[in-house]
């Protein structure tokens, strides 16, 4: 009798796994389908040639990291740099997909836990999206991304939105606004501001 | 064999004009690493106050970018020091009786220098590249003197592990002429490196102490 009770214990958990592990990769396949996708979106306008330039902000509670973002769009792949106000490098990535690669963290960021949090806050703002032509939001990364956008392409309004099957939040945990000055993305779980205005 | 011929006066041409343009150093001998160190302590000593333009290059390898700012440099004996980017950007960096005020466009953070170590470095580092001082600080740095066409070299390596994630190497390059600091070249581990270039020097000027004010 207890084996058998033992068997099917086994039997659900296993097949409740197996469903939740089954979800995840059909939300990613939907979103880098190229049958489905009409067109790229992204936070922002990436010139041909020349590298594009922010003053950047990272608030974290009442902490402030300012400097230089520097980055560039060659083929899928966004390379990028964020230096202090004196040169010092404070971190640069590999962003491509929805998947981020750093290349260099400073010492006083180097902790596995900030650089989860950073990774997927900046692979979402500097994503580069296929998205069905008038689609209002797409997925990857279990996640899903209701979006506007604006006169030029880019995107000036998105929500993101937690999509996976355990997740027990499902409310926006994240909130991106383009306007002409500057670009802000709030990370409203772990509540961090990132600020992006353009150098001119 | 055309094309082979073609390609060997291609490299040697890159390699003739890639020696002329890197200044050649020499190593300073013991004489010559007693004077420098002697003039330019005395070039520190009789420094009261330094006014000056910036102009900091950022060379960035894999962005294949080098990103120029611009400023002003106000020194004034024992530890006053305001170091104001303009271009592109605008910030302020001020220490003052050790204390620390950061300002940029959109806030001003007030810090004591003496209980944030990375900030009493750094202010360390800043005061010692611009007074010269930084040259007898052998507990963190290390150095090798060299003598070059433009002025005298001091390479200085970092011997702590915290400012060797920072900065490989530090280079001061003094002036021939009045023994100042002209160029602080900050290389970091990846190759990386900062270049600041001081313009339009005023020595003993009278700089009001309002500059360094922190409220």
């Amino acid at each position: 009798m207890s084996i058998k009770r033992f068997l099917t214990i086994c039997f659900v958990s296993t097949s409740i796994i197996l469903f939740g592990l089954s979800c995840a990769p059909k939300i990613s396949q939907s979103a880098s389908d190229p049958s489905a996708s009409a067109h790229k979106i992204s936070c922002f306008s990436f010139p041909d040639t020349s590298n594009l330039r922010f003053r950047a902000t990272i608030s974290i509670n009442n902490v402030q990291l300012s400097g230089i973002m520097i980055s560039n769009l060659k083929r899928d792949t966004v390379t990028a740099m964020f230096i202090n106000e004196f040169g010092i490098n404070g971190f640069s990535f590999k962003t491509c997909g929805g998947k981020l690669k750093f290349l260099t963290v400073m010492s006083k960021l180097d902790k596995w836990y900030i650089k989860r949090v950073l990774s997927k806050d900046l692979a979402f703002m500097f994503m580069e999206a296929r998205v069905p032509e008038n689609g209002h939001f797409f997925m990857y990364n279990s996640t899903k991304f209701q979006y506007e956008l604006n006169s030029s392409g880019t995107i000036s309004k998105a929500k993101r939105i937690p999509l996976t099957c355990f997740s027990k939040d499902k409310e926006m945990n994240g909130i991106l606004e383009n306007s002409n000055d500057s670009i802000t993305f709030r990370n409203l779980k772990q509540n961090i501001t990132y600020t992006f205005t353009p150098i001119k | 064999m055309r094309l082979i011929k073609y390609l060997i006066i291609c490299i040697i041409c890159v390699i003739f004009t890639s020696r002329l343009n890197a200044e050649v150093l020499k190593t300073a001998t013991d004489a010559q690493k007693n004077e420098i160190r002697s003039n330019i302590a005395k070039v520190s000593a009789s420094t009261n106050s330094l006014e000056c333009n910036f102009i900091q290059k950022k060379v960035i390898s894999v962005l294949s970018e080098t990103f120029v700012s611009e400023g002003i440099m106000c020194f004034k004996k024992q530890t006053n020091l305001r170091w104001q980017y303009n271009k592109p950007y605008k910030y302020l960096f001020l220490l003052s009786g050790g204390k620390v005020l950061i300002k940029n466009e959109s806030r001003t953070d007030k810090f004591d220098a003496n209980t944030n170590k990375m900030f009493k470095e750094i202010s360390e580092i800043m005061i010692g590249c611009v007074n010269g001082t930084m040259l007898t600080n052998e507990t963190k740095f290390s150095s090798q003197y060299f003598v070059g066409q433009n002025g005298y070299v001091v390479k200085m390596t970092p011997k702590s592990k915290e400012l060797k994630r920072m900065m490989n190497i530090v280079s001061l390059t003094f002036s021939k002429t009045d023994w100042a600091v002209q160029t602080i070249e900050m290389v970091e581990q990846g190759g990386d490196k900062t270049i600041i270039n001081f313009t339009t020097k005023n020595v003993n000027k009278t700089i009001s102490d309002d500059l360094f004010r922190i409220n």
